[in-house]
């Protein structure tokens, strides 16, 4: 068997693998071929095995290699008409006319009908040649394909055999109504080198959809592929172990391109796809099952900042974990309206500190999500009512309520009005009728300070006036007899807390102003 | 072609639907939103067959043959109105002025009187139009007021007027848990007893399993009514697909019949669809005709919550469409064979049929991309089968008619619209004998031995 060459597609029971490796491997007899599947849990190595590297594997799975002997049959390719005719005008094996249940014969009802429709194949328009082990354009003897299909609008060429996207090129030059074509599962080689791409401008003229999962190519050759169809508004480009998108020309891309898919590759941050920024056109992309956990992850923390055509993202499945990632989505997606974002840590779980039943969780998340972004119109698929943002919108102010009140921290130097203006917010009332009472947790007549500072809370607290204080006072007065606890009014007024109150905690009663009443 | 077919909506739910429904059927068939062929997707759709669902105009346009009623003027008016409003005769678009208050007494009796004349009138110079009837398609909740109660008054009307044309239901059926109003298992269990001997076939709809696989398979955590009848209208399009387009399998309605009703009265068949994918894709591989089968014998894809595991099969019709060659079909059953474990009945001769129809199925483009319609398949699979596990449903609504019945509540209501208490008890016992029907036809077939599978 010398006539296997390196990067050579093969088929084993269906399976279907790249050859990486022709020769020996060490501790054994005979020659072996190492080859990476595409099914890149069914290898047993990643091209080493027992501590030599003999080949490395386009997939980054350490499972996607195996050896197997030359001897063992593969399945042999076809050319793209015979697997069309062996698809669409095969016959039936005779067999499955018998199949009963619980005694009665499955009928068929005008299959035959649909076979011989179906064997028009001058009239097909939709072929779909999935895992048919094509990897050539014609066998020997082989009509052409113009006039064998002339009509074919969607075509489907997943998970086949192809070396050189050349041949699918020449394919298609023969069809020139096709509109949808998908290359999913296949493993081009050398794209960038590949001379039969030169005319492929004029053959996909008119193609719009072009699928390319699970190719493994590189970012750059996604786009030089892309950039071949001057019309293409929609590119799939998930599961391609994409890690970070380099800057790369995107030509006709730019103005055309309408929407993208990259799911289910290996980004981390919004900054790793910075470079979409040039796709002026763009208006949905897809980002599901990716790593995102953070807008950006490189150390000059800028922003990137996509056009305002963009208009609906989907970060489902990511790693999102803070909401403050959720706050800058508007600043990167300006035209930001449609925005999926289930199955994420913090859509999961919204709000460690107050976790409600799991029922409801759901309901949080989406009040919360939809809270913070006022711009949002469809949260996952679900239309935002205005009574849904104003309900959603009230459940996020009270949250926020709930959260200060058990820890807030407000800064030093906020004025005393901007304080007044929190707790008024806090506690639903006007401001400027409420009375702040900073409890120094000292005790009149003894100056400085005692042994009861420990019990004043740790924290920097505002409670509720009503219930807490009085309680606190009597306690502390049993101790403290007739010592008496001194504490100071913030008079309103433009000055910072942090002159009006010491040390970095303080604890601070919220009245309401007797005169206000 | 083998004649015309009338559609007909009624109450909220019913209209509703309607529109879902209609917004496909353009779609399959290339039609713009005012019924003309819209000239972009010319060379994409096969217009199929438009005249079993439409009436062409000398103008070129294409006209629904269907008629939208409700007692409340609400949801017609939205149609008046809306994206639509071109497409729809106005004449066949009819409406009242006072709602039938969920109830079912005045949509059968008293407002649902007044208004079946004139109703029955329109339908009666729909038919004289056409060459050759074949039925009608009547889409209506059993919970509403105007769905009970018109739908059952209507139909009672079409069967005398039209005893011989089909008359198919599709019934949005009270949900286990969530409803809307108290008295919906009143308005269910009135409804069916009165549309039992007058309907041929109803496929039932229960809005929660719908809302579940919303859920569950298209990921969208609220979803709401138009979710719902979007997917409904994918399952009612896959029915419907063989009427209006070249296929094999139940060409005409009375074959629906036929294949799926053993009897008169058990003529309620469980739905299940596959794939049902959002719109914002989620898988990288186009569904195998394998897996689509499958998961049709999922009880999480069905149409109605009950476990078929539990009942015994009548008759199992599976729609293929799309791009499904047979001998994929043909290897999916023997895999089904080979794994499932189904019972059939033994009374049966036959009761396993396969069609595939080559329209390929539609995902609807909405205004917005991530409206969480279903995805664009290549194929898909939707089974009918007449099990006997459905009775579940039905018990299920007998048991909660008979928690309120024993007190009585809220039967003045009825009773305050001119209904006679008598009806509640006729309408109750009519349902215990369906319950003992479906028993019956169960227990007619001796259990199956383990090598009797195969002889």
């Amino acid at each position: 068997m010398t006539d296997i060459e390196i990067g050579e597609r093969r088929s084993y029971d269906g399976a279907i693998c790249t050859v990486r490796y022709v020769g020996e491997v060490a501790g054994t007899s005979g020659s072996w071929i190492g080859v990476e599947w595409d099914d890149a849990t069914r290898g047993k190595h990643d091209g080493s095995h027992k501590g030599t590297r003999y080949f490395s594997c386009k997939s980054k799975s350490p499972t996607a290699a195996s050896f197997v002997r030359p001897s063992r049959t593969a399945e042999p390719a076809r050319s793209f008409i015979a697997a069309l005719r062996d698809k669409y005008t095969g016959d039936v094996s005779a067999a499955s006319a018998h199949i009963r249940f619980s005694g009665k014969i499955a009928e068929e009802v005008g299959f035959e009908k649909i076979r011989r429709k179906q064997a028009e194949l001058a009239e097909l328009k939709f072929v779909i040649l999935d895992g048919s082990r094509v990897a050539f354009p014609y066998a020997e003897g082989d009509e052409p394909i113009a006039q064998t299909c002339p009509k074919v609008i969607q075509l489907e060429l997943s998970r086949n055999l192809f070396t050189k996207l050349g041949i699918v090129v020449q394919i298609c030059s023969e069809l020139p109504e096709l509109r949808n074509l998908r290359l999913n599962g296949n493993r081009f080689q050398r794209i960038l080198q590949d001379d039969g791409l030169e005319n492929a401008p004029s053959v996909f003229k008119d193609v719009r959809d072009l699928g390319l999962e699970e190719t493994l190519l590189s970012w750059e050759e996604l786009c030089h592929v892309a950039s071949k169809f001057p019309a293409l508004a929609t590119l799939s480009a998930d599961a391609n172990q994409l890690s970070s998108l380099p800057v790369t020309p995107l030509l006709s891309l730019s103005s055309t391109l309408l929407s993208l898919n990259l799911e289910f590759n290996e980004f981390i941050a919004f900054s790793d796809i910075r470079s979409l920024s040039g796709l002026k056109a763009l208006r949905n992309l897809h980002l599901k099952g990716n790593n995102i956990c953070s807008i950006t992850s490189d150390s000059s923390g800028n922003p990137p900042v996509f056009p305002s055509s963009l208009q609906y993202l989907d970060i489902s499945y990511n790693k999102v974990s803070s909401w403050s990632f959720v706050d800058g989505l508007p600043d990167s997606f300006p035209g930001l309206t449609h925005l999926r974002f289930t199955h994420n840590p913090v859509y999961d779980n919204p709000d460690p500190d107050h976790s409600a039943q799991s029922k409801t969780i759901t309901e949080e998340a989406y009040m919360i999500t939809v809270g913070r972004l006022a711009g949002l119109k469809v949260l996952n698929f679900g239309t935002i009512t205005n009574n849904d943002r104003q309900d959603a919108e009230m459940f996020y102010l009270a949250r926020i309520g709930k959260h200060l009140a058990a820890t807030a921290r407000i800064p030093k130097s906020f004025d005393i009005y901007r304080v007044k203006g929190i707790a008024g917010k806090l506690f639903a009332q006007d401001p400027l009728s409420l009375r702040l009472i900073w409890e120094t947790g000292e005790w009149d007549p003894v100056a400085g300070f005692d042994d009861e500072v420990e019990d004043s809370s740790d924290e920097e607290d505002l409670r509720e006036p009503d219930t807490d204080t009085p309680d606190a006072t009597s306690q502390s007065g049993k101790r403290a007899g007739r010592w008496v606890k001194r504490e100071a009014e913030l008079q309103d007024g433009p000055r910072q807390l942090g002159f009006c109150v010491d040390g970095l905690e303080a604890k601070v009663r919220v009245e309401i102003r007797k005169d206000a009443l | 072609m083998k004649g015309e077919i009338l559609h007909l909506h009624l109450g909220q739910a019913g209209t509703q639907l309607g529109n879902s429904a209609w917004e496909l059927y353009l779609l399959e068939h290339g039609l713009g939103r005012d019924g003309r062929p819209d000239p972009n997707v010319k060379d994409v759709v096969e217009g199929g067959s438009y005249e079993t669902f439409f009436t062409e105009t000398s103008g070129g346009k294409y006209v629904p043959r269907s008629i939208f009623v409700d007692l409340d003027p609400s949801p017609i008016d939205e149609i008046r109105t809306g994206d639509y409003r071109q497409l729809f005769h106005p004449e066949l678009l009819i409406s009242g002025k006072e709602d039938a208050a969920n109830n079912y007494a005045r949509g059968h009796y008293t407002i649902g009187k007044e208004m079946v004349d004139n109703v029955v009138d329109r339908i009666r110079r729909v038919a004289d139009n056409c060459n050759a009837l074949q039925g009608f398609l009547i889409f209506h909740s059993f919970g509403g007021g105007t769905g009970s109660g018109f739908g059952a008054l209507l139909l009672e009307r079409l069967s005398t007027e039209y005893g011989k044309k089909s008359k198919l239901e599709f019934a949005v059926y009270p949900a286990p848990r969530v409803s809307t109003a108290v008295v919906e298992p009143y308005n269910a269990v009135l409804s069916t007893h009165s549309t039992i001997e007058n309907s041929d076939c109803t496929f039932l709809v229960d809005n929660e399993a719908v809302y579940d696989i919303c859920k569950r398979n298209l990921d969208i955590p609220r979803p709401n009514y138009e979710h719902l009848n979007r997917l409904i209208a994918q399952v009612v399009s896959s029915i419907t697909s063989s009427l209006r387009f070249d296929g094999a399998l139940n060409v005409d309605l009375n074959e629906f019949q036929t294949n799926l009703v053993p009897y008169p009265r058990i003529h309620y068949p469980l739905i299940s669809y596959a794939p049902v994918v959002s719109a914002a894709k989620s898988s990288h591989e186009s569904f195998k005709v394998h897996d689509l089968t499958f998961q049709c014998f999922e009880p999480n894809n069905q149409m109605v919550v009950c476990d078929p595991r539990n009942g015994k099969y009548m008759a199992v019709a599976l729609l293929y469409r799309g791009d499904v060659v047979p001998r994929d079909c043909s290897a999916a059953i023997a895999a089904l064979k080979a794994k499932a474990s189904f019972n059939l009945v033994e009374w049966c001769p036959t009761g396993f049929k396969l069609g595939i129809n080559y329209q390929k199925p539609m995902a609807v483009p909405t205004a917005s991309p991530s409206d969480g319609g279903l995805a664009s398949v290549d194929r898909s699979v939707s089974m009918l089968s007449n099990t006997t596990a459905i009775a579940e449903a039905w018990s299920r609504l007998d048991q909660k008619f008979d928690l309120m019945y024993s007190k009585r509540a809220f039967v003045h209501w009825y009773v305050g619209e001119g209904m006679e208490e008598g009806e509640f008890s006729e309408a109750r016992e009519d349902l215990a004998a369906l319950e003992k029907d479906y028993e019956e036809v169960a227990a007619d077939s001796f259990e199956p031995e383990e090598d009797d599978a195969e002889y």
